[in-house]
């Protein structure tokens, strides 16, 4: 049983699920013509063995340098912010593995750690300092004609002001509510249980699936900065 | 070499510092369309988007979908293709792209020889929902082979 409030059981459980949706990813790739299918099966296996916990630092390093080698194949991230979620916690596993220190072990994580609360509470400050977020015309135009919603049928949502605006509302108070769920344990449990649906939401209504893995991987590292902040002392 | 390093880096330091500004603003978004022709100097077909999205989904597929939807997570880098081209119309990198997926997803047996795409985007103006062609590529000779290599 993996103790997730102990720094190698946050590594250890960071490193299962950031696995898990590599392969997720890496399995979508698997009918692209051949130099890009070749790199993700490359990819695919590293994170195999990557689950396996064998040559872990390794086969981190190895990882992080496919990632730079996708992020020149496609010029960029190919999936955006999941790409960039990617990216930032195999770069902090990379790191973690060739630190001298605990300490300096402590830092990398803990800045994973706190890159997730920012990635909700900076979310939500850029949409609270906009008009048309808080009047709830731009989730309206999320649904209206982005390229988001999955079918055709989710834009009759855009048909439905108050309840988008209350949606608005919702996803910004949660947003910038986030970082005070630290404070304490049962708290934290909770908002990453409710963050957990937001993101299924957004899988079922967007598509954005590998959102939802790629963020899980990350929230390890919080529940052991929680207990390493407020709860061991 | 070094100009590899730096673009690396260039590529590299988002990810590592982001600035998380999810949904910002809801800009102009993208549409593929492309069109087929016999050869370059004729009169071509009607434009249609390249994979339009079904009118529904249902829980099932939904739920499929969250372990594997490589259809829809391409769509979404063509999208990023698209909004890359117009901020930088030298952009042959993201032109290729989709050129290049859009003759992968053709059938094998089409008659056409000569693929053209265009970049529609719609944005919300004061009388509504406006569309308006912003690229529009030349002909290209359709890969036969299939385009299997990168």
């Amino acid at each position: 049983m993996i103790d997730i409030t102990s720094l190698d059981g946050a590594l250890r459980l960071t490193e299962i699920l950031l696995a898990f949706a590599f392969m997720q990813q890496s399995a979508e790739h698997f009918t692209a013509p051949k130099g890009e299918r070749t790199m993700f099966m490359l990819r695919f296996i590293l994170s195999g063995v990557l689950l396996l916990g064998l040559y872990t630092p390794w086969v981190c390093l190895a990882l992080l340098g496919l990632s730079i080698v996708s992020l020149q194949r496609f010029n960029g991230p190919y999936n955006g912010g999941s790409d960039r979620m990617n990216i930032l916690i195999i770069s902090c596993l990379t790191l973690v593995h060739f630190m001298p220190s605990v300490r300096g072990q402590e830092y990398v994580l803990g800045y994973l750690a706190l890159q997730l609360i920012l990635s909700y509470f900076m979310a939500g400050k850029v949409k609270v300092m906009n008009s048309e977020w808080r009047s709830g015309r731009a989730l309206n135009d999320v649904f209206a004609f982005s390229a988001y919603p999955v079918s055709e049928g989710l834009r009759g949502f855009a048909n439905h002001p108050q309840m988008l605006r209350v949606m608005s509302w919702a996803v910004i108070v949660f947003e910038l509510a986030f970082p005070f769920s630290i404070l304490s344990q049962g708290v934290l449990v909770f908002a990453l249980c409710i963050a957990c649906l937001f993101h299924f939401a957004n899988a079922c209504l967007f598509g954005l699936n590998r959102f939802f893995w790629v963020w899980l991987a990350a929230y390890p590292s919080l529940i052991w900065l929680q207990a390493r902040l407020f709860t061991l002392g | 070499m070094e100009q590899r390093i730096t673009n690396s880096v260039k590529l590299l330091l988002p990810a590592l510092m982001p600035s998380w500004r999810f949904f910002e603003s809801i800009g102009p978004a993208p549409r593929v369309e492309y069109a087929l022709s016999a050869n370059n100097s004729d009169a071509l077909a009607a434009w249609q988007e390249f994979r339009p999205r079904p009118q529904s989904i249902s829980c099932r597929q939904m739920l499929k979908r969250m372990v594997y939807n490589p259809q829809w997570n391409g769509h979404l880098y063509l999208t990023s293709c698209a909004e890359r081209l117009i901020q930088d119309p030298s952009d042959s990198h993201s032109a290729q792209e989709i050129s290049a997926r859009i003759q992968a997803a053709l059938p094998k047996n089409a008659e056409s020889k000569y693929l053209r795409f265009r970049l529609a985007f719609i944005s919300r103006e004061v009388t509504g929902l406006e569309t308006h062609i912003l690229f529009e590529s030349a002909p290209t000779r359709i890969d036969v082979s299939g385009g299997g290599d990168d």
